[in-house]
């Protein structure tokens, strides 16, 4: 990421607080967003968005697996984002990995949930094929090929999309099972399930720069950020998750009123 | 299914992401490495004892990356560390590295992961194809199969860097092609057939002589390009100049740089180009104005000047016998530039020109065109008067400095600032040289079309101005006749 000089830097500042950004976007406007499914055909479900220069790539692998032991009626869903390094040179070698676990953590908790499993987006409940015994573990891929701000946002999308167009093959399960034997499964090559994405949040990052917060921050705008928020609400206005990055402590009626612009510009 | 690296030696290899095709190769694997590469159907390549392969289904090239020490793709095999970008004077470019890069993936090859599926839509994110060469640097010599290789899959890599990534709606499509191709047929006849891909001959004729220059190579006898670009020919020497090449610089160019280094004496600056340009401290007028020898006490006050960081408008001076860049800034016009933005745009966009520095009265702002491809948009900034300012109107000078950093550019300076700024951005994606003339028309039917700044940068905006240019260019053609 290149320096950016007093001049621009104040530029910059100067653009937020009179409404009018580098790229003469309002505050509250976002990059326009572009989405393709259905990119990486040997995966289960893919998705692209372009949200400006950033790049992101987003996709869903399913898996025959066991279930845990303490939730046996639950399948499992992991995410892991990688940030590649053509991203930023930065991210060469083992640069990017404290953002990607950083990314990876943030995500998971928003469209997971908490420990126990409420508020999840997706539900795991639906993943079980036998219970106690086998089910669908899920993991979805995040790649970062190009960083111009506004990552958790671009994955948060990625991943809707890419769970949207996931088909988890149907799966016959035999019959004849007696205790602790594995059953026999087979797997289905035609038929394919939906996933019932309603439920999964989207991610509205708001960056604060002086007094003002903007929402989807270009990579120069986050160089100035004081601290940014990334509130998770779901289709029905409902927060399920709450990041906040940054040094700067924020006091709480600015949280809450961010949460509030959050989702209003859902 | 063979892996790739499986023996540890570094060999006359080249890595390359493709999609294969498990049934064909079966049958055309025979024993001992097979001279040349075994292309089937453009889609797989057999090396040696390697086979470069992909994944199932699709059929087009992903990337590849160039290692300066190669790491064997092995199971358990060290991740891969790479310290060179192929970025070089010619335009090759980076590429991308997929998720599981340098890790082993049970039947795949080489670096494998999410970005194997080679679809179309994927396919933009390949500008420029680049090898990963698993051999030892020294050796480095491309062998001239691997033109003819290139060759096979360059066709489709050249459509996608004219790509625009843009949404476009059917009709949009078809306007903005209709434009281009009337651009294309207004251009001269000589240089329609100027464009090249890797691999395709140069028409030369050979009984002239003739200098192979940059982007050239000697295959079979003939002359062939080795980069994606347009043939350039001066007097005797016939040169490829790639389209995504860094700036080349010459002398007397006036260049927009970025500070990285305040150096003993120098201040050393990025410009865009393979090595970063020196600015010496005596190349630079004194705040004083005075012309004098450089003290011990300037150069403690470097930092003072420029700082890490800060934007600078300088001209060529010279190239030292290294080949690295001397600039200088002994004009008033030169120097530091504040309020406002730097745009990068391809450095072939900036022709040269009488002038470079544009004042447009109308709006109250500076435009700079660097021949680097660094466009700076600015408040207007009178340029002093050279001569000695004495102790009051520095102490002045330092207090306006404060009040400067409370007040703001005024709000409708900055629109029209972002207004050109999008101008910049939207002639650079169309790929249309940078011109003063040319921008301030893009601004005027902006304004006058009455579009918001912010949907400057939409689908229907790039079509508009496309047609306009195209329609100026054929009136201009007319009127010449």
């Amino acid at each position: 990421m290149v320096g950016l000089s007093v001049g621009e830097k104040h530029f910059i500042q100067g653009g937020i607080s009179q409404d009018l950004r580098l790229d003469c976007r309002k505050r509250l406007t976002y990059r326009p967003i572009y989405v393709e499914t259905g990119i990486i055909p040997q995966a289960h479900g893919s998705a692209r968005v372009r949200l400006g220069a950033t790049d992101v790539i987003a996709s869903v692998k399913a898996e025959l697996g066991k279930p845990n032991a303490l939730q046996p009626d639950k399948g499992k869903i992991a995410i892991f984002v990688d940030c590649s390094p053509t991203a930023a040179p930065m991210f060469e070698g083992r640069g990017g990995e404290e953002l990607s676990t950083e990314l990876s953590v943030a995500l998971e908790r928003c469209i997971l949930g908490g420990k126990s499993g409420a508020g999840a987006g997706i539900d795991p409940t639906s993943l079980v094929v036998v219970e106690g015994k086998v089910c669908w573990d899920l993991y979805v891929d995040g790649l970062v090929i190009s960083s111009d701000g506004n990552l958790l946002d671009a994955l948060a999308a990625a991943i809707k999309a890419a769970l949207s167009n996931t088909g988890i093959p149907k799966v016959d399960v035999a019959a004849e099972m007696t205790g602790d034997e594995q059953p026999e499964v087979n797997i289905s090559d035609e038929e394919f399930l939906q996933f019932d994405t309603s439920g999964i949040p989207v991610i509205v990052t708001l960056t604060k720069v002086g007094k003002q917060y903007i929402v989807d921050a270009t990579s120069e705008e986050e160089s100035q950020m004081t601290s940014a928020v990334s509130v998770s609400v779901n289709r029905k206005g409902h927060v399920c998750g709450l990041t906040k990055r940054g040094g700067a402590g924020l006091d709480l009626s600015i949280i809450l009123d961010m949460i509030s612009v959050a989702k209003h510009v859902k | 299914m063979k892996r790739l690296g499986s023996n540890n030696r570094y060999e006359d290899s080249y890595q390359i992401l493709l999609a294969n095709r498990e049934d064909e190769l079966e049958t055309k694997i025979g024993t001992g490495p097979p001279k040349m590469p075994l292309i089937l159907d453009g889609i797989a390549v057999v090396v040696g004892k390697h086979v470069l392969l992909g994944n199932k289904t699709n059929t087009d090239l992903i990337g590849g990356r160039y290692f300066n020490k190669c790491y064997p793709v092995i199971v358990g095999g060290k991740l891969n560390s790479s310290f060179d970008t192929p970025q070089d004077n010619d335009g090759h470019g980076t590429h991308i590295l997929s998720t599981d890069g340098g890790n082993s993936i049970a039947n795949t090859s080489g670096f494998g992961g999410l970005l194997w599926s080679g679809q179309v839509k994927i396919q933009d994110l390949l500008m420029v194809l680049s090898l990963t060469l698993l051999h030892d640097r020294s050796q480095l010599e491309p062998a001239p199969w691997l033109w003819s290789f290139l060759a096979k899959l360059s066709s489709t890599t050249i459509k996608k860097m004219r790509g625009l990534q843009l949404p476009l709606s059917q009709t949009q499509r078809i306007r903005l092609q209709r434009a281009f191709e009337k651009l294309q047929s207004l251009s001269s006849k000589a240089n329609s057939d100027a464009s090249v891909t890797v691999a395709d001959t140069i028409p030369v004729n050979y009984e002239d002589a003739f200098l192979k220059g940059h982007g050239t190579t000697d295959l079979n006898g003939e002359l062939v390009a080795t980069v994606c670009g347009v043939v350039e020919r001066i007097n005797k020497l016939v040169y490829v100049r790639g389209l995504r090449a860094r700036y080349k610089p010459e002398v007397g160019d006036i260049v927009v740089g970025r500070v990285v280094e305040v150096a003993q004496k120098r201040w050393r600056l990025e410009i865009n180009f393979s090595q970063d340009a020196v600015l010496m401290l005596s190349s630079m007028n004194m705040p004083d104005g005075i012309q004098r020898r450089r003290t011990a006490l300037d150069e403690l006050n470097m930092r003072g000047i420029f700082e890490e960081n800060d934007v600078v408008c300088a001209e060529v001076r010279n190239f030292q016998h290294d080949g690295s860049l001397q600039l200088q800034a002994r004009s008033q016009k030169y120097g530091k530039l504040e309020k406002g933005q730097l745009l990068i745009v391809d450095p072939y966009l900036v022709k040269k020109s009488k002038s470079h520095f544009h004042h447009l009265e109308h709006f109250g702002i500076d435009l700079i065109l660097g021949r680097n491809g660094f466009i700076w948009v600015g408040e207007h900034v009178e340029t002093r008067d050279s001569m000695a300012v004495d102790q009051a109107n520095s102490s002045e000078q330092s207090m306006v400095l404060e009040e400067k950093n409370q007040t703001h550019t005024p709000l409708e300076m900055r629109q029209n600032i972002c207004r050109t700024a999008n101008a910049v951005r939207v002639l650079s994606t169309l790929g249309f040289s940078m011109d003063a003339d040319l921008i301030m028309e893009t601004v005027e039917l902006s304004s006058s079309l009455k579009i918001d700044i912010h949907d400057m940068l939409g689908s229907e905006f790039h079509v508009l101005v496309a047609e306009r240019e195209a329609e100026r260019r054929s009136l201009m053609g007319k009127r010449r006749r």
